[in-house]
């Protein structure tokens, strides 16, 4: 027997759906994106500044940003997350280049990240947020193409087809930039800081 | 993941989420500039046609560029602020809107000084009013006299305020900020590049900061924070010459 009319939940819409309703003024569907991209936005921003607290302005700064532009951009392969890395990303190095908040911050790390916790979990999160801090030097001292390849895959761990599409280069290009940064990285995180 | 050993991805804890949704709800409730490129060029050569700011018609700014914002710094009121005010006033007395300018006995609060010989100094008229005088070596610029604003941010209760009174075309914004101890600044671009500014200059209520060249369609964000660094309102500016309040009045130095 088989049922003429299966129940079905309501229709998941795309990315790219939600990003052109929300491009033409549409909050709810803005909305959706939020709540869909937020978790790995704001993951991808300690990333990018190996603060908790900074990935937080980091994130609300994205999407504020993708409120504004998103009648102008067009998406890369049907997901915002490229585009919302990419924005991520230039916030980031500006915070870096900026020089106010973020050196404050890097400066003050890892103590003051450290609030009411329990001890290992403090303690593991310092080791955490260490860590970071040394990639994060490592990564912004590669050459740009690299560094864009790096942030993009390693740590924001898109697809290399993805990165390719929104760079503008080959895929191929993507993965010889990776194999270059990556080598090259190892070698800066051997070396004693 | 990971081959440079990061640490794993975290579940976005609910009071997070929620902080980050109503940072950008309150944002997303203000308007979005949403003029098409082809009306926004006309608007500029309109503007610039009867004197405005016509910063966008710049050679630097054509689509694409980011020019970095020079820095702004301090410098104690000398013989050369009441120069500068002279000439200000002369500007005003000679201007057009001449009657708009019935008091000009300012006091100046501090003077901020550009590198390529650019000059503003910040002031209260004799009724209180802030004012702005910008002088270049072949511009002087004065800020609107009426006492009229482009609200930048504030808080729901009034306390923070941010509001422009200046954007030269030499890509200085000067304006007055209550309740807040400092200013931090973004120039955010209509490809979605974003450069970070000099903080702004701020004392006794009223700052001056240099965003640069901008396009139409760039918005300069400000935020306020209070004296321990943390943020009390943020808010932006959108250029465009349509709607960016005219400067007092313009001229030549003597």
């Amino acid at each position: 027997m088989t049922i003429a009319n299966p129940p079905r939940g309501p229709a998941i819409a795309s990315d790219h759906e939600l990003w052109t309703r929300a491009a033409g003024g549409d909050r709810t569907a803005f909305g959706e994106l939020f709540e869909r991209h937020v978790e790995a936005v704001w993951n991808h921003a300690y990333r990018l500044t190996a603060s908790w607290s900074l990935a937080e302005d980091l994130t609300s700064s994205t999407f504020l940003v993708a409120w504004r532009r998103c009648a102008d951009i067009r998406l890369v392969r049907d997901s915002a997350l490229p585009w919302l890395y990419t924005v991520a990303g230039n916030l980031a190095r500006d915070e870096w280049r900026g020089a106010t908040r973020y050196r404050r911050a890097v400066r003050r790390m890892p103590a003051a990240t450290v609030v009411a916790d329990h001890a290992d979990d403090v303690v593991h999160r310092v080791d955490e947020d260490a860590r970071m801090v040394e990639v994060l030097a490592a990564v912004r001292s590669l050459p740009r193409a690299e560094r864009q390849a790096v942030e993009l895959c390693l740590l924001g761990e898109l697809s290399t087809a993805d990165a390719a599409e929104l760079l503008g280069v080959a895929e191929v290009s993507v993965r010889s930039r990776l194999s270059r940064a990556r080598a090259r990285l190892r070698t800066k995180l051997k070396e004693p800081s | 993941m990971n081959d440079l050993d990061l640490p794993p991805r975290r579940t976005l804890p609910p009071e997070v989420r929620e902080r980050i949704r109503t940072r950008v709800n309150a944002g997303r409730s203000r308007a979005r500039y949403r003029a098409p490129q082809a009306v926004a060029a006309s608007v500029v050569a309109m503007v610039a046609g009867i004197g405005a700011l016509h910063l966008a018609a710049s050679p630097t700014n054509r689509p694409g560029s980011t020019p970095a914002a020079a820095s702004l710094t301090f410098t104690a009121p000398d013989r050369q602020t009441d120069h500068d005010l002279g000439a200000c006033g002369y500007v005003a007395a000679t201007s057009v809107r001449y009657r708009e300018f019935p008091h000009w006995q300012p006091e100046p609060v501090f003077t901020a000084a550009r590198g390529d010989d650019l000059r503003i100094v910040a002031f209260r008229a004799e009724d209180g009013r802030p004012g702005f005088c910008e002088v270049s070596a072949n511009k002087v610029t004065v800020s609107d006299p009426t006492g009229a604003s482009m609200p930048i941010a504030g808080t729901p209760d009034g306390r923070v305020r941010i509001e422009g009174l200046l954007l030269t075309q030499a890509g200085v914004l000067a304006g007055v900020a209550t309740g807040a101890a400092a200013l931090e600044c973004w120039v955010v671009t209509r490809d979605a590049k974003v450069r970070s500014n000099q903080p702004p200059l701020l004392r006794d209520g009223l700052f001056v900061m240099d965003v640069g060249a901008l396009a139409v369609g760039d918005q300069v964000e400000v935020q306020a924070r209070n004296s321990a660094g943390a943020a009390l309102t943020d808010g932006f500016l959108t250029y465009d010459p349509a709607t960016i309040l005219p400067v007092g009045a313009m001229g030549k130095p003597r």
